[in-house]
């Protein structure tokens, strides 16, 4: 296998491209002048005029355009800048696989939602067609298929085939639900796990636990928030909501999760689960009962140390991937001006929710 | 070198000349605005006028209207009473009714105009398409749709190879395919469905497109022509109105501009039924110009006050300053202004900085291109700093003639030098030893920089009658008298050999004094009169923070002089710079040699001059202002109009 390590000099490159790229990000004022929008064609005009998207969606009509086909074009955009900063890199070995992968999975997971809900049909049309090319599988084939043998079939061959078969709907079951939520932590825990091996295997001692550290908190987070919406909104109990809780751990240690999952009782859980955790945690969930989400404050923790391995690492895939959870938050922060706007939703209140 | 004299001025009338009052007082440019307490005894029975100002949505409706009148508003000077602000709203909900009806008809226009040349567009990417349109149309079984197709959807149109529809690609421009895909009647729901799906942008041909494409151009430039021309109708009549209502809307711009300007003055006025009261600070030079300007005001009384009439406000500072000093009161001003009774030490810093800058940064040429530079820069970006550049660089350039010094070049003022009988310059920074005596030369500035700032604190503790500040403090006499004797001593020791050190000396001049500046509290109570001089605290942490508060002074008197090494060091360090520069220049040749020179030069002057200029400012703050500035005067801030429509807009 290529060692990467040896090539760091040559790849340094992308360390410095990162960070220029980095530089021509949606600035405060950018931010604010989108707010000021009044609909989403003058969002998409801003865009198309003022920020470093203007390529992307150079020739639409900003004052016609829809919204799913913009958010489309702008998730391309992710695609497109991996690939330039890759390009940067002397190696064959594709530095962002992970953008590629998280996209995959994207895909057989909204194949399993409509096949769940009998509205395949509208496969191919959400279906970003960048993709096409890119994927390591027949997504003209997926969008053919009827049932979970089909999907299997068109993954066979693929790494995605081992992780999904085990999920398989069982033939003597009456009701051949599929089980969405294994599927997703399966996944999930697969594409992790691809990255955490990327990064031992690719990324210098320096920056290695910086690096893991920002996917185990983006990892924490819907840990955290699955369990905290499982147990106080829908009333499970703690050995119930294990399935739906991603195998890697960062401040709640697994022995602490696994003395949740010991309660059976759901009210047990309700009043003590939250005990076990750190306290940073808990105000941040006390505090999220009026705000709705902690993704929020956990993401600005995400956003500042990305910038922070940006900034200062000189590991050409630490800068690649941290300019990639980067422009993932800006994206998001852009989805959520696009919504809110929609919506009619206050400046004020969409502002609360930018990661800036 | 000096604080300006205020007078207080209290201006007193009736409600209905406030404008006219506010108005002058912006119109001098003099008067420093104060608050007055109303809860105070003099004036327990005004309040103040309502703080919100009301009229910025006013004017930003008078703005917005003069945009889509496209008129540039103009400030007529505010005198005219024939404004009526409160029918101003609906005068302005009238004209914009008028302007709007014919604002949306040019808007209807435009779009049609829009859609005509996006169809023109559309064509001319179908000109492939040698086919007559009303061949086309006239299809009864089989429809057709215009229009374009993101690139990265096209690709997914293999998907649907089994359903019934054909697009055919006419045109590609990186982004889209253009083209028209044909539906039978009975799919084409379905087709279109499928089509919208994959962000299928349709442009309609409009009716009016007959024949092959060329000729559908034709006829829609046709229309194109008469819509332009109605379009055009439209406008005049828009200028029209401008040219009929535009003074009356500059008129009514003017007065409510001038009412928003000036409310940040009102928060300062006080009233009482149908009186006001205003009180401020005018120059003593401007009071008899300030009071002249309400004398036409029968009903307003505009009386002037010494500065210390009214114990409760703090007098503003406006500094005083010649020519020559006048521009470094930006960095007086960037540190903090002195208090009123107070000193400015604006041309103490001037002369200082220009001397101690032209000593580190010497050369004749560059000092000439920096002087240049700044009377450029000010000249040209009204920069402030340029004028603070152009005494720089005739420093610099006095000193490079000293160190004979020409872009680096040390061999060009040689024959000056020997007219003048000289036989070579009078500092020559690399000859043997002379390093040694720049850097103590260096010191030697720095002891007598202190020296004086020490000598402006003792003269500031009298004048304000501080004995602590100026008898027993690290800078008061004690200070001085212990610095002095130091420095004196180990001056003669070390250049002449005598010994000062005598147990008599050593008593006198240096424990005295450290005992003085140990005990300066109590001492300074002590002479104060105040009672219980040493009881304040505990006697173990009175000495412990005596102590420690002495150590630092010594420390300070230290690393103060010491800091002043670095005046020698950059006259070093500059020299050693254009020696390198030299030499790179012979090495690149004689072709190469002049740009290397010059670029070299540049980087110099970019480089070095910045570092100096703030290690020079640098040394102002910490080791001279530290000594007797305190910087906490208040700003004079006179009210001035800006009446300037680029601002708003």
């Amino acid at each position: 296998m290529l060692n990467i390590k040896a090539l760091s000099a040559s790849n340094n490159a992308i360390t410095g491209k990162a960070r220029v790229m980095h530089g021509k990000r949606i600035s405060h004022r950018g931010y604010d002048e989108m707010l000021r929008c009044s609909s989403v064609p003058e969002i998409a005009a801003y865009l198309k005029h003022s920020s470093a998207y203007s390529a992307v969606l150079a020739g639409i009509n900003e004052t016609d355009i829809h919204r799913g086909q913009l958010e489309q074009l702008l998730n391309h955009n992710l695609f497109i800048v991996s690939e330039k900063l890759c390009r940067h890199g002397h190696t064959k070995k594709n530095l962002a696989e992970h953008v590629i992968i998280n996209a995959e999975i994207g895909e057989i997971l909204r194949f399993i939602v409509l096949l769940d809900k009998n509205g395949r049909s509208g496969f191919i049309s959400g279906l970003p067609g960048f993709l096409l090319s890119r994927v390591g599988f027949d997504l003209f084939a997926l969008a053919d298929g009827k049932s979970y043998d089909d999907l299997l079939k068109v993954l066979s061959g693929t790494e995605y085939f081992n992780v999904l078969q085990n999920h398989k709907p069982k033939e003597n079951r009456n009701n051949k639900q599929i089980d969405l939520n294994g599927c997703e932590v399966s996944l999930y825990t697969y594409y992790y796990r691809r990255i955490f091996d990327f990064i031992d295997e690719n990324v210098s001692n320096y920056d290695k636990k910086k690096l893991k550290e920002l996917y185990l908190l983006e990892i924490e987070t819907r840990n955290l928030t699955a369990a905290y919406r499982l147990i106080n909104l829908f009333g499970f109990s703690g050995s119930e909501i294990k399935p739906y809780i991603y195998p890697f751990y960062y401040r709640i240690s697994q022995k602490k999760w696994d003395s949740v999952f010991d309660i059976t009782s759901p009210k047990a859980t309700a009043q003590s689960w939250m005990d076990v955790l750190p306290e940073k945690y808990t105000d941040l969930l006390h505090q999220s009962k009026d705000s709705g989400f902690i993704e929020n404050t956990v993401m600005r923790k995400i956003h500042q140390k990305s910038r922070k391995l940006l900034y200062f690492s000189r590991d050409p895939v630490s800068s690649l991937h941290a300019y990639i959870f980067l422009c993932k938050i800006e994206l998001d922060n852009i989805f959520n001006i696009i919504e809110g706007v929609r919506y009619k939703v206050e400046s004020e209140k969409i502002r609360k929710m930018l990661i800036i | 070198m000096a604080i300006e004299k205020m007078a207080l001025v209290n201006i007193t009338g009736a409600l209905s000349d406030l404008d006219q009052t506010i108005l002058h007082c912006f119109d001098s440019g003099l008067f420093h605005p104060e608050s007055v307490c109303a809860s105070s005894k003099d004036f327990r029975c005004f309040q103040l006028l309502k703080s919100e100002n009301p009229y910025p949505e006013l004017l930003s409706h008078i703005l917005s209207l003069s945009s889509k009148l496209n008129t540039a508003l103009k400030y007529i000077k505010h005198n005219d009473n024939s404004v009526d602000i409160d029918s101003a709203e609906n005068y302005l909900l009238q004209l914009e009714k008028r302007v709007s009806s014919i604002h949306e008809r040019m808007s209807v226009l435009k779009n049609e105009m829009y859609m005509r040349k996006k169809a023109i567009e559309q064509i001319q990417h179908n000109e492939k398409l040698n086919i007559n349109f009303d061949d086309i149309f006239s299809c009864k079984h089989v429809h057709m749709r215009f229009g374009r197709l993101p690139e990265e959807n096209y690709l997914k149109l293999s998907y649907y190879d089994n359903e019934v529809f054909f697009f055919f690609p006419l045109d590609y421009d990186q982004n889209f395919y253009w083209g028209v895909y044909f539906a039978p009647e009975s799919n084409l729901i379905m087709v279109d469905d499928i089509f919208q799906s994959l962000y299928f942008e349709r442009i309609h041909i409009p009716d009016f497109a007959h024949g092959t494409p060329n000729l559908a151009i034709n006829s829609i430039n046709e229309s194109l022509k008469k819509e332009q021309e109605q379009l055009s109708r439209l406008q005049k009549q828009i200028d029209n109105i401008t040219a009929e209502q535009g003074d009356n809307l500059s008129r009514l711009y003017s007065k409510v501009r001038f009412l928003s300007e000036t409310y940040d003055l009102r928060k300062y006025v006080m009233s009482y039924k149908d009186k006001f009261h205003l009180t401020g600070f005018v120059p003593l030079s401007g009071i008899s110009e300030f009071t002249a300007l309400f004398k036409n005001l029968k009903a307003v009384n505009c009386t002037a006050h010494p500065d210390d009439s009214d114990k409760r406000l703090t007098v503003p500072v406006k500094l005083k300053n010649n020519r020559f000093a006048r521009p470094f009161e930006m960095f007086v001003e960037m540190y903090g202004l002195p208090d009123y009774s107070g000193l400015d030490p604006t041309f103490y810093m001037a002369a200082a900085y220009t001397l101690l800058f032209g000593i580190m940064f010497g050369d004749l040429g560059q000092g000439l291109f920096i002087s240049l530079a700044g009377w450029l820069l000010w000249k040209i970006k009204k920069i402030p700093l340029g004028r603070i550049m152009q005494r720089l660089g005739i420093s610099s350039a006095v000193f490079g003639c000293v160190y004979g010094s020409v872009f680096g070049l040390e061999g060009l003022l040689e024959p000056v030098y020997h007219a003048l009988g000289l036989p070579d310059g009078p500092v020559r920074v690399f000859e043997n030893g002379m390093a040694n005596r720049l850097l103590l030369a260096s010191v030697g500035i720095g002891i007598v920089l202190i020296i004086i700032s020490i000598c402006i604190n003792i003269f500031l503790g009298i004048k304000k009658k501080d004995a602590e500040r100026a008898v027993f403090s690290s800078n008061g006499i004690a200070g001085l008298i212990f610095f002095a004797s130091i420095v004196t001593a180990f001056s003669l020791n070390i250049f002449m050999g005598i010994d000062l050190f005598s147990p008599l000396y050593i008593t006198a001049f240096i424990l005295i004094p450290i005992v003085l500046m140990f005990l300066r509290e109590p001492l300074a109570k002590l002479v104060n009169r105040e009672p219980k001089p040493f009881l304040k605290d505990s006697v173990g942490g009175f000495i412990a923070q005596a102590f420690f508060e002495l150590f630092e002074f010594v420390l300070s008197f230290i690393t103060n002089t010491v800091s002043f090494l670095r005046i020698g060091g950059f006259i070093i360090s500059h020299a050693g710079m254009m020696t390198v520069v030299l030499i790179l220049s012979e090495m690149a040749g004689s072709t190469g040699s002049i740009p290397v020179i010059i670029i070299g030069n540049i980087f110099v002057i970019g480089l070095e001059g910045l570092i100096v200029g703030i290690q020079v400012l640098r040394l102002h703050y910490y080791e001279i202002f530290s000594r007797f500035y305190d910087g906490d005067g208040k700003p004079y801030v006179p009210v001035r109009a800006l009446f300037d429509i680029e601002r708003i807009k």
